[in-house]
């Protein structure tokens, strides 16, 4: 396969699951925050 | 509760599932272009990845316009959610772009129109993003926002249009008649593939915008 080729597929598939990974950490982070936040109203 | 309706799961899995047959499609089925080459298979993703860049875009154009007018913070979801996306898809349509020329017209990069306008249009809304930033208060920062995506917008129909107003080295917009009967295909197949990729990583970050607008309402009452 072309290097180029390759690159160019690697570098779209790497990102968008990368992008993904990345929203479901901020997620959870930000999910256990308010949490914490409503616990702390109680 | 950060977790997502099943509905999204759905959406992610079928997104993965279409992105790699759009893959599969692109890198071994099509056969390689007489006069390019093999590095022609970079037009399946790159050319999609453009389009729905745009299509983000435009839903940030929607969003602002909706929160402007009707003050919903569910209008500034879909915006911000679209904007961060659609950087993502016009990154990797530069990027993709850039792995394209370099064999092709000997350099990675050039200051020819649709380039240059694509990097503008990146800048703008790298620009949204940091506008966001500024404002403490959710409702000036939905306000600034909107008001440049809004105005970043134009720079959409001047990216697609740019090769018809400038001598350009970058292909004039193709269609149907202009590309064989397989190369469309394919590129409609990986844009189904990157709209369904769009979509469920928009609402993922949509309910992550839901999230921190809680947490500072929240963390305000304290």
């Amino acid at each position: 396969m072309n290097g180029y080729v390759a690159a160019g597929y690697g570098l779209i598939w790497a990102s968008v699951l990368w992008y993904a990974w990345r929203l479901r950490r901020r997620l959870a982070t930000t999910a256990q925050k308010l949490s914490e936040a409503e616990r702390r109203n109680e | 509760m950060g977790r997502s309706a099943p509905y999204v799961r759905w959406l992610g899995v079928s997104a993965l599932i279409l992105m790699a047959a759009g893959s599969y499609v692109g890198l071994f089925v099509v056969g390689a272009d007489v006069e390019m080459g093999e590095v022609q298979r970079l037009m399946y993703v790159h050319v999609p990845a453009a389009w729905t860049a745009f299509v983000a875009f435009f839903l940030v154009f929607v969003g602002s316009v909706l929160y402007l007018v009707q003050r919903d913070s569910r209008a500034d979801r879909l915006a911000v959610a679209s904007a961060e996306v659609g950087v993502v898809f016009i990154t990797l349509t530069l990027a993709t772009g850039m792995l394209w020329g370099k064999p092709t017209w000997g350099v990675w990069w050039t200051w020819d129109p649709r380039l240059t306008t694509t990097a503008l249009l990146l800048a703008i809304f790298v620009g949204y993003l940091a506008v966001r930033g500024f404002a403490d208060d959710p409702e000036r920062r939905a306000r600034w926002s909107a008001i440049v995506g809004i105005l970043g917008f134009i720079q959409v129909p001047i990216v697609y249009l740019s090769v018809v107003w400038w001598r350009s080295l970058h292909q004039p917009p193709s269609s149907p008649r202009s590309v064989g009967g397989d190369i469309y295909a394919t590129w409609m197949l990986n844009f189904a593939a990157f709209l369904l990729v769009f979509a469920y990583l928009a609402a993922r970050r949509s309910r992550l915008a839901k999230l921190e607008t809680e947490l500072e309402a929240r963390l305000a009452y304290d």
